[in-house]
């Protein structure tokens, strides 16, 4: 883990010390829909979240950098937890938080200078991911650092000059990192759909 | 205005939108949840019960009190007023399930009309259990910091620990197989419904206590007599 962490650091670093027109530094409004297993314990939308991306053109077409996000879900709900062997109910208030530290490439279709650029790109890196479930006095809290990768497909297009609305869908999968409380599969997948402003600047 | 120009607060707000969110995401939402949200149902059952063997119960009319403490006073003995509403709710559920109810044991036995396989015992006990423990209350120290008299000192701890206390009631029903017992010759229950909640409300307790209870069976379908 040390060493991811040391390599997305040095990957920041790289990106934030390179000329100023290779590159672009945007935040994101981030939302989060669960899918798959995740859904089963929170069926709702997270329009808590938000992200950071830098990116540094290596071609006209293509850029690599790293993305910082995080996405932020908590629900209300007094559901049946069926067990093994029973049940637990009662008011629960259930939370997911979802850091993700992700490198990633993005090969752009249109021209360099065009307005509007659609992307589609892989970001590939670590989550961290913290579930926890209240209820009654009782809190059960269940923290993992998971592989992930994440396909994206998104468009940047210039509101004025050397600024961008950027958006885009991504696809967050987190492999399996230990277990469930009941000992199952601790695979988390989302959709995340980013919306936010770039710039075409460097890093200090 | 040199050192913090437009561009570097441009390219500083990413960095200051990402520790506020870090510390936000340290916290997690209060729904403003009240004492009866605090009370929480429990079921399980025996694997490989088959429920429908039985076709009857019988139950005391006594709840049991279990204080493990060494102190002879019993902390629930203000809960007594309810025992009768508990035990009649108690029967109606399971009479509700089909079960029937017998009120004479020495008819239950071998060579007598009810089959001791058939008869459940439900049973019904009441326990107490106390928490405490501290928490470090990191925003009020941050906020307070700010004001005149506090100061930064206020920043550490324990300026800002804050401790809790709290005691849960639970109420515990357990159906066991008639004559049956385990090898510890302890009542070994094939099913068991446990409704805990906050304790020191004693307007809202009958309710919650009822709630508590229903909900037990509700959330145990599979709980009915046989024919």
């Amino acid at each position: 883990m040390v060493k991811i962490l040391k390599t997305l650091v040095l990957a920041a670093l790289l990106t934030a010390t390179a000329m100023g027109q290779n590159q672009m530094s945007g935040i994101t409004w981030n939302m989060g829909f669960p899918t798959g297993r995740m859904a089963d314990f929170m069926d709702k939308t997270s329009f808590s979240g938000f992200g950071i991306d830098f990116n540094r053109f290596v071609g006209d077409n293509t850029s690599v950098g790293v993305s910082f996000s995080w996405n932020y879900w908590s629900e209300l709900n007094s559901d049946i937890i069926n067990l093994n062997n029973g049940a637990v109910s009662g008011t629960q208030v259930r939370y997911y938080n979802s850091f993700a530290m992700l490198l990633n490439a993005r090969y752009y279709l249109s021209e360099k200078n065009s307005d509007f650029r659609p992307y589609a790109g892989i970001n590939a890196g670590t989550y961290y991911i913290t579930q926890r479930l209240d209820i009654g006095v009782y809190s059960f809290q269940n923290d993992h650092w998971h592989f992930g990768l994440a396909p994206e497909a998104g468009f940047l297009m210039e509101v004025s000059r050397g600024t961008y609305l950027n958006a885009n869908f991504r696809y967050n999968y987190a492999v399996k990192s230990g277990t469930t409380y009941s000992g199952q599969d601790n695979t988390l997948a989302y959709w995340g759909i980013n919306v936010g402003l770039d710039w075409a600047t460097g890093w200090f | 205005m040199n050192v913090l120009s437009k561009r570097s607060l441009r390219r500083l707000a990413p960095v200051l939108v990402l520790v506020a969110g870090l510390v936000m995401g340290g916290c997690y939402q209060d729904y403003g949840l009240s004492v009866q949200d605090y009370d929480a149902y429990l079921t399980g059952y025996a694997p490989g019960t088959n429920f429908q063997a039985f076709k009857y119960f019988v139950m005391p009319d006594t709840i049991m009190h279990i204080n493990p403490g060494t102190s002879l006073t019993d902390p629930l003995a203000s809960a007594r007023k309810y025992d009768k509403q508990i035990l009649s709710l108690t029967a109606s559920n399971l009479l509700a399930r089909g079960f029937t109810r017998l009120t004479d044991t020495t008819q239950i036995g071998p060579g007598r009309p009810y089959d001791p396989n058939t008869v459940l015992v439900a049973l019904i006990g009441q326990f107490s259990t106390d928490h405490s423990g501290y928490y470090y209350d990191y925003w009020y120290g941050y906020w307070g910091g700010y004001y005149p008299g506090w100061g930064y000192p206020g920043y550490y701890p324990p300026a800002y620990v804050n401790t809790y206390t709290y005691t849960t009631g639970s109420n515990v029903t357990e159906l066991v197989q008639y004559g049956k017992s385990n090898a510890d010759k302890r009542a070994a229950p094939v099913w068991v419904g446990i409704a805990t909640g906050l304790m020191g409300t004693p307007s809202t307790a009958q309710s919650r206590l009822a709630t508590g209870i229903n909900r037990t069976f509700e959330q145990s379908p599979y709980l009915y007599a046989g024919q």
